[in-house]
């Protein structure tokens, strides 16, 4: 078996349907946007190899789709997350109230044994639209995450590129200090039997 | 003139032969994209709409009835533009006929009103409103299929016959429009839209002909459109679309699986701990399309819906033979998914990696589309992108694409995977494990091996158990491949990709391994 040891951080992205949460992880992951993503089903998933502070890690990002509140599904896509990012659309006030909901619904799914300290981070997308039609404002926002445990506050734009990176910076470094903080050894079990033949398979597969 | 050449097409196929042969023919493959007077808009609306007959005793007793219906349908449940924000696109006043077909003015509000306030109506408690509704079918169809901006995204008039079915159809049936949905009435229209035709181009029209104009006409493409999305989408939506009944069909996917590659099942269910509704939702609910991509689902959607023709006449399903077929697609990608950890086999469920013909293909589509038809029109677009691709497509076998690196793309031929699908779908559970496996293997090129000790592998196949020393003989470009570089590549993959037409999929696969292990 392989014996390749690295970090892995499973992030999960959540929010209501059409706030960006697919363009956000792709200018992060890509450093690309486009005009229009599909509409996400079930989720997609990309990884992304960081370094902080000398140490290698895997970013695995879960990007899900906003319509739909599953329910054993949930389970299956939050299990096993390190960070989960809220966003919302600062053009789109129910977006912004229903976070609550999403975080709420996410500490229950994933099963999270320490709901306090686990890390969320909110981000508010798409301040590069005009001013007019900016209908959440910056102070309304901070105050909720605030009140919801003082969670760390961005507001980006996937389209321009803004704060993006500085975003999914603070992500990974919770996510990291997380992912240490968590015995994972009671859960790493290989007992299935499978054998892969790596010789015969090796030399030709890759 | 596209339409006059429709026209021809289907007087041509219905002079010899009846429409409820067409599914039949559909699927041996002799009317298919590739034959000349292939009608794809005929076959589906044929089957929809169970049309039967000859030219000359064409019935279309469903179809006008449908239509019908779906001209008082969408008098009664008014979709509301007028509540959208005034500066909305799609924003239309109540007393503004935002509609050419819409002539009755007051019955709709009077019908509108009938509506809303049923004695009789069962309090649902809609989780969402109807203006909640229209918002995020328009949210959703403003981005449907990006890689082809003319079908919706520059293109307001569909956009907005598109939303319109949807929200009728949502008032009509469901609790909640699931997204997803949207995709598959989109590929339905864009069928409906290349074929159509408009009737005041043909102006003094024998009977026959009007027959033809009638089954195609322009005016009638929502009304089309919903019926067929209807059919269609019936039983996707009991089967896919509710959580329940996915995670059941998932369940059912794993059994399936592991009756054909007990290999492949324990890969992912008990060594990568993959849980298969993860990405099956997708593959499940799109029915494919955003793995295979929209050029091969047309092709597919043939299939799929000629066999469920040939299945129960009365009820279109296409889910039929969807599980066999994506157990086909894992296996294609079972050498690559052996080698995987976790996140690398999730990434390759979750980008399905397909050749897309559409991005590389497009501006040589282009070209075609000028010379025939003159002034190019969206519709003409599109049927010239997928007419394009005949050639590529004509008998290939699952063929690995020319760069052996981790990025190598699959191209699939729809009609062998369909064949084999159906072969799967007919045997029974002991047939599967054990001739079912056979063809799996031949996808995959890997044979599992159980020993005493319960212990599984996957081998590649041995190439001296192989009966295939003459066709390896008779092969003459099989080595040749490793050793072009430069700008002689392309010249060279492509002709080795004509030659691979006439090849059997053993021996491409074959033909990768060898100049693989040359390689190295």
């Amino acid at each position: 078996m392989s014996t390749r040891k690295k970090t892995i951080l499973k992030v999960i992205i959540l929010g209501d349907s059409g706030v960006g949460k697919t363009s956000l992880m792709q200018q992060f992951i890509n450093g690309k946007f486009s005009q229009q993503y599909k509409a996400t089903i079930g989720a997609d998933f990309l990884p992304k190899d960081l370094v902080i502070d000398d140490k290698q890690v895997t970013m695995q990002i879960w990007d899900t789709a906003g319509q739909e509140r599953f329910q054993s599904l949930g389970v299956a896509f939050y299990r096993g997350s390190d960070c989960c990012v809220l966003v919302y659309d600062v053009t789109n006030t129910k977006s912004f109230e229903n976070l609550q909901s999403w975080k709420d619904e996410f500490l229950i799914q994933a099963n999270i044994k320490d709901p306090d300290n686990f890390p969320f981070v909110v981000i508010g997308n798409k301040i590069d639209v005009e001013e007019n039609k900016r209908l959440v404002s910056s102070k309304k926002a901070q105050s909720l995450c605030a009140s919801m445990g003082n969670l760390p506050y961005f507001e980006t734009s996937a389209k321009e590129a803004v704060n993006v990176e500085q975003a999914f910076d603070v992500v990974a470094r919770n996510a990291l200090q997380q992912e240490e903080s968590l015995e994972f050894s009671d859960d790493y079990t290989d007992a299935v039997n499978i054998h892969v033949d790596g010789d015969s398979y090796g030399s030709c597969g890759c | 003139m596209k339409e006059s050449n429709t026209v021809e097409r289907i007087r041509h196929v219905l002079q010899k032969c009846r429409a409820e042969k067409l599914p039949e023919l559909a699927l041996s493959g002799s009317y298919s994209r590739q034959s000349a007077y292939f009608s794809r808009s005929l076959l589906w609306k044929t089957v929809a709409f169970q049309i039967t007959g000859q030219l000359e005793d064409l019935n279309l007793r469903m179809l006008r009835e449908c239509r019908k219906d779906y001209e008082t349908l969408k008098s009664e449940l008014m979709v509301p533009w007028h509540e959208l924000a005034k500066d909305h696109e799609f924003y239309c006043d109540l007393n503004v006929e935002c509609d050419l077909s819409d002539s009755f003015g007051k019955k709709l509000k009077i019908s509108r009103m009938r509506i809303e306030h049923h004695p009789l109506s069962t309090p649902k408690t809609p989780k969402m409103t109807d203006i909640q509704t229209l918002e995020s079918l328009i949210a959703d169809v403003d981005r449907l299929f990006p890689q082809f901006p003319e079908y919706f995204i520059e293109n307001k008039e569909n956009k907005r016959q598109l939303i319109e079915v949807l929200y009728i159809w949502w008032k009509l049936n469901g609790d909640q429009y699931l997204q997803g949905l949207h995709e598959i009435a989109g590929i339905i229209f864009v069928v409906l839209k290349t074929e159509s035709i408009s009737k005041t181009t043909f102006q003094n029209a024998d009977r026959r002909t009007s027959l033809i104009l009638e089954l195609m006409d322009s005016k009638y493409i929502r009304h089309d459109l919903f019926s067929m999305f209807h059919a269609m989408t019936e039983s996707l939506i009991d089967l896919y679309y509710d959580e329940t009944s996915l995670l059941q069909e998932s369940i059912k996917f794993d059994l399936k699986l592991r009756l054909v590659d007990k290999y492949q099942y324990h890969l992912l269910k008990n060594k990568l701990r993959i849980e298969s509704s993860i990405w099956l939702i997708r593959y499940l609910r799109l029915l494919l399309i955003r793995e295979i991509g929209l050029e091969y689902s047309f092709d597919l959607w043939d299939k799929l819906v000629a066999f469920s023709y040939t299945q129960h006449p009365e009820k279109l399903d296409l889910s039929l033979l969807l599980p066999y077929i994506i157990i086909l697609l894992l296996s294609l990608i079972k050498p690559r998914l052996i080698i995987s950890d976790y996140g690398e086999a999730l990434y390759l469920l979750l980008h399905y990696p397909i050749d897309d013909r559409n991005k590389s293909h497009l501006p040589s589509s282009a070209i075609l589309v000028n010379e025939d038809a003159g002034s190019p029109t969206e519709e003409s677009t599109f049927t010239y992108i997928q007419e394009n691709h005949q050639s590529k497509n004509s008998g290939s076998y699952a063929f690995v694409g020319s760069n052996n690196n981790d990025h190598e793309l699959l191209q699939l031929d729809i009609s062998q995977i369909t064949k084999d699908a159906i072969t799967l779908y007919r045997m029974s559970d002991q047939d599967l494990s054990i001739l079912g496996a056979r063809i799996i293997e031949l996808y995959s090129g890997l044979s599992n091996e159980e020993n005493k000790e319960g212990v599984l592998s996957a081998n590649p196949i041995k190439i001296q158990s192989y009966p295939l020393g003459d066709m390896l003989k008779r092969s003459t470009s099989w080595t040749k491949k490793s050793s072009s570089s430069g700008k002689n590549t392309n010249n060279t993959s492509h002709c080795n990709q004509r030659r691979d037409f006439d090849r059997t999929r053993l021996e491409l696969r074959l033909r990768n391994k060898v100049s693989q292990a040359l390689k190295k």
